[in-house]
């Protein structure tokens, strides 16, 4: 696959993915096959980048199964990104279930990604970010997005 | 005033701290309500929208999180922030759970160290509310166009908050992308659903993927002069699974080298073709990306952002770009050197002086009155200028005499007569924007026309007053958003229309041109561009059509004018057969043989079956060798010499 790189196991009736590296021209996704699977379980922490032609392909590659239930979980900024932007990235029997959102200090310059789990500091239409979130030297830290354009998927 | 707007409720029985509360927020720009009493929120809620809600933990009969759990049951429709506060109940359990039981974004503790602005903090960082993307008439993008200095990072962050630009924001996308060194993707997605895509590695384009992968190779490599036409048909012919440049490497027809050159000038051409002025919206995501070859670095882009900017964009959306601007001086920037490449391209030089100009402490209202200069090349050499941040804008308009302030809003009133609320908003490009709130666009309409002048000033005064009224009936009419869309929608057919027609009548023209009725394709084509500037290869028959009308008094004037038609041919229509042929006769008119002889044989290496460059050709030999003696033969010299007058 390239320069991504993909686990997949099913295990319960739920077929698992993990991905990791770059989504472009080199991917082969009719190698993954969703067709039989019920529940899918996407786990995206480690996509680092995607280009145009990694999102015609994945576009692509979820319209193969229009009935499952998709789980994206621990999106990476990449992946919301392409979610807020592109019709069809997260397909209508997809949900997000957990995404990273940048955090930064302007002062000291340290960066970090908060885990936004759904329940807990996201539900449907509805954002609670964490009260107070603090690098390694006790900075508190500011979210590094801009919100109005981040959580959009979230108000959709 | 990121908050612009926002309307807060504060609900707390301390009526000197909620007071106090108030006037911070008031100041900042809020409406703010504040009642003692949680049974007085019903009324408030019936009466106004309440955005964000600052409500004390134990307020009279009720605890606040109670009160705010019944708000959410009794008006479930509305939707409003919570930011709780207490000075009592300050323990990390009871914070959690209150935080979570009334969705509150925020928990302020009343401590000794408490100060109203921490109530400013907390909802400042409230998602929704915060703007910072807000884009008053000024753009996001261009907001560093009066900042002298401004960080990679800062860059970077601009590039990240874009969402919707027009594809005539791009070239300044790129730009910044290759100042700052970036790697990773730029996906570009278009509203037909098509995505595109540019690849950068540290500051170098090494790919563009477009859905339109027309590969002009073959006219480019003819007329770059790498393959001959000959060549090239052979390597089309020939029976291979090797591509074009392959073929013509392996038979030592090309040379490697030169193939990634005309790589690059492909890259050039797909760029070119994604700047549109349509609106797309635009994400970068960093990547580490190695550099390869063939690539596009910061040298060449320079040359090729200039081209980009004089064929591309339009003299009308760079006219409400710089609208904002026009009344504030042009500064030089520290960047600003005299023997920078970019002042050396052809645009800038075009326009003699230009530089001595930015000296002396102008604007852009002063240069477009002086009419030194044509419009359309004053906006595009600016804005070249601009964005390789050579030159900014001072922070504020800069009228310094009533006089020059009257010639600004007189300038608006030209701009604003006759048209529709919605042409008023497309003329400051507002109506694309849609993030800004009609304060804010009122308020800063001042940049435009300055601000208010005295009564005692009766003429400035009622012609100010007058453009104001208009602009803040545009502005206000953006809340019917009904309306809006009709006549959105109504305007984008028109132009679609308008467009439509131009393309035929272009053909028209085409037909005139080859045969020789320059005049008639002349008023043609100032009809078509009358109904779109944006029309293809209008800029090149324009070139051709005013050469074959060959006016010699006129000459020099005219030449100056073809120059500047030939500039604005983008990269992609220069590899038919009609511009290396309008070049060539450019270039004959310009008393350049030799060059338009090279054009010509271009014209009809491309299309051999091409006449008027064949012809062309045929002439200026004949031409040359009428002229030149050493060609002739000896005898025939000396005899021409003592040939007898007739």
């Amino acid at each position: 696959m390239g320069k991504l790189d993909v686990k997949m196991d099913k295990s319960s009736g739920t077929l698992n993915i993990h991905m990791a590296g770059t989504i472009d021209e080199d991917v082969d996704f009719t190698q993954l096959n969703l067709i039989d699977a019920q529940e899918i379980d996407l786990e995206l922490s480690g996509v680092k980048s995607i280009n145009s032609c990694g999102i015609r392909e994945w576009i692509k590659w979820m319209a193969t199964n229009k009935n499952a239930k998709i789980k994206f979980n621990q999106c990476p900024k990449v992946i919301v990104d392409q979610i807020n932007m592109v019709d069809g990235f997260l397909p209508k029997n997809g949900k997000v279930s957990s995404f990273f959102v940048p955090y930064y200090n302007d002062n000291s310059g340290s960066e970090k990604d908060i885990l936004f789990r759904y329940g807990t500091e996201f539900t449907e239409g509805d954002v609670k970010p964490p009260t107070e979130i603090k690098d390694d030297q006790g900075n508190e830290m500011e979210m590094d997005i801009i919100e109005s354009k981040y959580f959009k998927f979230i108000k959709r | 005033m990121s908050q612009a707007k926002a309307n807060v409720l504060i609900i707390g029985n301390e009526l000197s701290l909620g007071e106090a509360i108030k006037n911070t927020l008031t100041t900042d720009g809020y409406q703010v309500f504040h009642i003692l009493h949680p049974d007085d929120a019903k009324e408030i809620l019936n009466a106004h929208r309440i955005d964000i809600m600052l409500v004390d933990c134990m307020l009279p009969k009720i605890s606040g999180v109670d009160f705010i759990e019944q708000l959410r049951k009794n008006f479930p429709s509305l939707k409003f922030r919570i930011i709780l506060m207490s000075g009592i109940y300050t323990d990390k359990n009871f914070i959690q759970e209150a935080t979570k039981r009334t969705q509150a974004v925020a928990f302020i503790k009343k401590e000794v160290s408490f100060d109203h602005g921490q109530v400013l903090d907390a909802i400042h960082k409230i998602p929704i509310f915060n703007t910072s993307g807000e884009t008053p008439l000024r753009k996001t993008l261009y907001q560093i166009f009066d900042k002298e200095k401004v960080t990679i990072r800062e860059k970077r962050k601009i590039i990240e908050s874009l969402d919707e630009v027009c594809g005539f924001d791009l070239p300044f996308i790129y730009s910044l992308l290759v100042e700052t060194k970036s790697s990773g993707y730029l996906n570009i997605y278009e509203k037909s659903g098509a995505v595109s895509g540019i690849s950068f590695a540290s500051g170098h384009i090494i790919g563009v993927d477009a859905e339109d992968q027309t590969t002009y190779l073959g006219n480019l490599l003819i007329q770059s002069g790498y393959a001959t036409p000959n060549d090239v048909q052979n390597a089309i012919n020939e029976k291979s699974t090797l591509r074009l440049g392959q073929k013509l490497i392996r038979g030592n027809m090309l040379s490697p080298h030169a193939f990634d050159l005309a790589l690059s000038e492909q890259m050039n051409i797909r760029l070119s073709r994604t700047i549109t002025d349509q609106m797309v919206k635009v994400n970068f995501s960093s990547s580490e990306v190695e550099i390869s070859t063939p690539h596009i670095d910061a040298d060449q882009l320079l040359g090729f952002l200039h081209d980009w900017i004089v064929s591309k964009l339009s003299a009308n959306w760079l006219k409400s770009l710089y609208m904002i601007w026009a009344g504030h001086a042009i500064v030089k920037t520290s960047f600003f050197r005299a023997d920078h490449p970019a002042l050396q391209m052809s645009m800038i030089k075009q326009l003699e002086g230009l530089i001595l100009e930015i000296n002396k402490d102008t604007n852009i209202n002063k240069l477009l009155s002086e009419k030194r200069y044509n419009d359309s090349a004053l906006y595009k050499a600016l804005h070249f200028l601009l964005t390789k941040g050579l030159i900014v804008f001072s922070n504020a308009a800069s009228f310094k005499t009533p006089i020059e302030q009257m010639a600004a809003v007189r300038k608006v009133a030209a701009d604003f007569k006759g048209k529709s609320p919605i042409e008023i908003l497309n003329i400051l490009n507002i109506s694309r924007q849609g993030q800004s709130t009609k304060e804010t666009l009122i308020r800063d309409f001042v940049q435009v026309i300055g601000p208010e002048p005295a009564s005692q000033n009766k003429e400035l005064y009622q012609e100010w007053k007058a453009v104001q009224k208009l602009y803040e009936e545009a502005v206000l009419r953006m809340g019917d958003a009904n309306l809006m869309e009709q006549m959105t929608v109504a305007n984008q057919n028109r132009e679609a229309e308008q467009k439509l027609k131009a393309t035929q009548i272009i053909e028209e023209v085409k037909q005139l041109l080859l045969m020789n009725m320059f005049t008639k394709a002349y008023e043609k084509l100032n009809e078509a561009l009358r109904l779109s500037s944006q029309v293809p290869q209008a800029h090149m028959f324009l070139a051709w059509a005013k050469l074959g009308q060959n006016e010699p008094n006129k000459k020099v004037a005219n030449l100056k004018d073809i120059e500047f038609d030939l500039m604005q041919v983008p990269a992609e229509e220069r590899y038919d057969v009609y511009f290396p042929y309008v070049t060539g006769l450019y270039q004959k008119a310009r008393g350049d043989f030799n060059s338009a002889n090279k054009s010509f044989n271009k014209a009809v290496a491309i299309d051999s079956s091409f006449i008027p460059a064949r012809r062309e050709n045929s002439a200026l030999a004949a031409a040359t060798k009428k002229q030149d003696v050493l060609n002739l033969d000896l005898t025939k010299m000396v005899s021409g010499f003592f040939r007898k007058k007739s």
